[in-house]
């Protein structure tokens, strides 16, 4: 308990010229669990790919002791060279391979599995250590067919098999569900007995509270506190990340609300939503609240006619509304901005002016020709939206900010009144951030109505009229804006 | 039609149009020629209008009393937008006190819809502007000694009135912001009000275009985190976006797309 395994000291990090983080100092002691606090954005995420070798060695200044010994990683499999192992937010598993093949790839060398054995052994030795930790797993599946629990349980029952030193956990259990809660609970007290070191970064740490030994906290690009687990009491940690939470710093207008543009009813979709029912009034952004695998993603899609609703029915200004793609959802007046901005949101192949009037093109059924009336339109709007990006460019060449304002801009040339955001202002600078929260402004004043769809609660709290809570597909609360944070925190 | 309010309808016409023919101010009023030349003649005397050969001129001295309170042609629509914002700030049943300058004159005219709104200022243009856009505001103006060019109030007595009142909503209209020197305006006077009307007001919003910020003006107000709220339009750069919202001060940057 006494050794330090990890010591980081005076750790900064830039990533483009902004800077992410600046002189973060941590210990980890073998055998502990350290928990890892603070907002969205504060750097987190960094530090665990530094750790991991993501952010390669001289992209960060400041040092590294691990065991001792300077640490500097190249690479991530230099990580899992020094049993350094990391669970990301995201699922890092072979899609097209199957779960007995992904169970045993990429094991450090010390484990005497070959990757060469044959599949039909790899499946026989998973099918059996499934059943040693009493799950029925058909191992021989696909990884694109299992559902996400699945996915993470086989990622973190693979700890097993590695018997990591120091094992890094970025939000796991954000996506698993109880039962699979139990699998990970077992897995952290028994690695904790084999002397493993935990870094775990969660906002849900209650379930796994009583095994905690340190938390840290950050604030504002620093590691503002550490905690011991006998200092620890509930009220303690909610004050100092209450303090953090700030809603007055977020550009808001408050105008009058109208009549209702948009309103669901029990809406359903195969296991992943259940029974959600809200209005939207004119004039009114309405925040939903969730993380990752909560529903908080497939709603919008839903919504907006890209994934199928099994069941529930939809009233556009308080008509009947059957949106079955895309295209039914823009011909009623919805507008979808994408949380995957360059991938899902942009078409690579055109350029910026044709991005902007790509759904034009489709309203009219016309051949696309440059006209001199379009150049003057796009022009006019980079100029009002303070986008100042040449209409010949590429969009694989812009900024987040800049993504983002070209697929709002295509948004607002049409007769959209209903915005739905996605994750509106991930991954983009402070600018950028304001400039979109001010569109909020400029768009609720001209008559729309806006949803939007975070895993930034501060953000959420700062900027809509209310906040709808979703978890594990079905909604949980609802706040208002400038109600008591503490009483949100609750309902989370 | 009696003949004062004919009287009263012929005035309306020139002060519009500030000039009439007689034969189409006949037909306007339904009378005969002959009446509406005596009725010019009538408005000659009392100095309103000039007789012309076949009509009537509007007199110039009441056309130049109106030009004083003409706006300046320039950057009209991002005062606009400004005054656009900042009105969303205004409730019903406020006490709200508009500091002098343009961007103020541009909020009162977006105030035609709240009701039991009472405005305190020291502009005598603003005043001047709410009646003629807002006339349901009551506008209550302060004492002092008038500054003969720029129509603005000041001294001692405009400070001994002010401290009368409590403003829910406070505007300062602000013509210089660096990060070393903060907020600063074009006379001490103005300087000296800022700081007083802030210190009794619940919200203060510091208005600012773009194109003043970075910029210097002769009389310092405060230090650059004195407001809690700026309202400027869109092209403010990044440097204090970023700074402002790192100071979790509001920043209203008033896109109109």
């Amino acid at each position: 308990m006494e050794e330090a395994i990890l010591s980081c000291k005076n750790l900064s990090l830039k990533l483009g010229g902004i800077s992410i983080f600046e002189n973060i100092s941590l210990t980890l002691h073998r055998g502990e669990l350290h928990l890892l606090m603070g907002e969205n954005g504060t750097g987190k995420t960094s530090l665990v790919n530094i750790l991991s070798g993501i952010y390669p060695f001289p992209l960060y200044t400041g040092d590294i002791h691990y065991k001792g010994h300077p640490l500097r990683l190249h690479m991530p499999k230099d990580a899992i060279k020094q049993h350094i192992v990391t669970i990301h937010q995201d699922i890092a598993l072979f899609e097209r391979m199957t779960i007995a093949e992904n169970l045993y790839a990429n094991l450090p060398e010390t484990i005497p599995v070959k990757s060469t054995m044959s599949l039909s052994k790899k499946i026989k030795m998973a099918d059996l250590f499934f059943h040693e930790h009493g799950l029925m797993i058909d191992s021989s599946r696909l990884i694109c067919h299992c559902s996400s629990t699945t996915q993470r349980t086989i990622e973190l029952l693979k700890l097993y098999l590695m018997k990591p030193d120091l094992l890094i956990l970025d939000e796991p259990i954000a996506v698993i569900n109880s039962r699979h809660l139990d699998i990970f609970l077992q897995l952290i007290a028994y690695l904790k007995k084999g002397g493993t070191t935990i870094l775990c970064i969660a906002h849900d740490y209650q379930a796994f509270l009583p095994l905690i030994d340190h938390f840290s906290i950050f604030q504002g690009k620093c590691l503002a506190h550490t905690i011991n687990r006998s200092d620890y009491s509930l009220e303690n940690v909610e004050n100092i990340l209450k303090n953090d939470f700030c809603q007055s710093k977020y550009p808001k207008i408050n105008i009058k609300k109208g009549a209702e543009v948009l309103c669901a009813e029990n809406l359903c979709m195969k296991d992943t939503l259940k029974d959600i029912s809200f209005t939207l009034q004119k004039g009114e952004i309405l925040g939903f609240y969730g993380r990752a695998g909560s529903g908080k993603n497939a709603l919008p899609k839903a919504l907006f006619g890209i994934e199928p609703i099994s069941h529930g029915s939809l009233y556009i200004d308080r008509l009947p509304a059957r949106i079955a793609s895309p295209q039914d959802a823009i011909n009623l007046g919805l507008a979808y901005i994408t949380d995957e901005r360059y991938s899902y949101g942009l078409f690579h192949n055109l350029d910026s002016l044709e991005n902007v009037f790509s759904i034009k093109k489709n309203r009219h059924g016309r051949f696309w020709t440059r006209t001199g009336f379009e150049f003057k339109q796009y022009l006019s709007y980079a100029e009002k939206m303070n986008l100042r990006v040449p209409p010949k460019i590429n969009p694989q060449y812009l900024s987040g900010g800049q993504q983002q304002k070209l697929i709002l801009m295509r948004w607002l040339m049409s007769p959209a009144k209903i915005f739905i955001f996605n994750e509106p202002t991930q991954s983009l600078d402070i600018p950028s951030k304001i400039d979109i929260y001010n569109l909020f402004n400029d768009l609720i004043m001209k008559g729309c109505s806006i949803l939007i769809f975070s895993s930034n609660l501060e953000e959420l709290m700062g900027v809509c009229d209310r906040i709808i809570y979703i978890s594990h597909g079905v909604i949980t609360g609802e706040t208002c804006y400038g109600e008591n944070v503490k009483y949100v925190k609750n309902l989370i | 039609m009696l003949p004062i309010k004919r009287l009263e309808e012929i005035k309306q016409v020139l002060t519009e149009k500030k000039q009439a023919d007689v034969p189409s101010l006949a037909q306007l009023l339904d009378v005969t020629e002959a009446t509406i030349r005596r009725d010019l003649e009538k408005l000659e005397n009392e100095q309103f209008l000039t007789r012309t050969h076949g009509g009537a001129v509007l007199n110039e001295p009441a056309h130049a009393n109106i030009s004083l309170f003409q706006l300046p042609e320039e950057h009209n629509e991002i005062f606009q937008n400004i005054g656009q914002i900042a009105a969303q700030f205004v409730q019903n049943n406020d006490v709200i006190f508009l500091g002098p300058g343009i961007s103020s004159r541009f909020i009162v005219r977006q105030l035609q819809n709240k009701i039991n709104v009472t405005l305190i200022t020291t502009d005598l243009m603003v005043a001047h502007d709410c009646s003629a856009y807002s006339p349901n505001i009551s506008v209550i103006l302060t004492g002092g000694s008038l500054n003969p060019t720029t129509l603005e109030l000041s001294g001692q007595m405009t400070t001994n009135s002010l401290n009368n009142f409590y403003f829910n909503t406070s505007f300062f209209d602000i013509d210089g912001i660096t990060f070393n020197r903060g907020y600063s305006v074009s006379s001490l006077n103005k300087a000296f009000l800022i700081q007083n009307v802030n210190q009794i007001s619940q919200k203060s919003f510091a208005l600012c275009p773009y194109n003043r910020f970075g910029r210097e003006s002769s009389a310092v107000v405060g230090d650059i985190n004195l407001f809690q709220s700026v309202i400027t339009n869109e092209h403010l750069e990044d440097s204090f976006k970023e700074y402002y919202f790192q100071q979790k001060i509001q920043v209203f940057a008033t896109f109109n797309v």
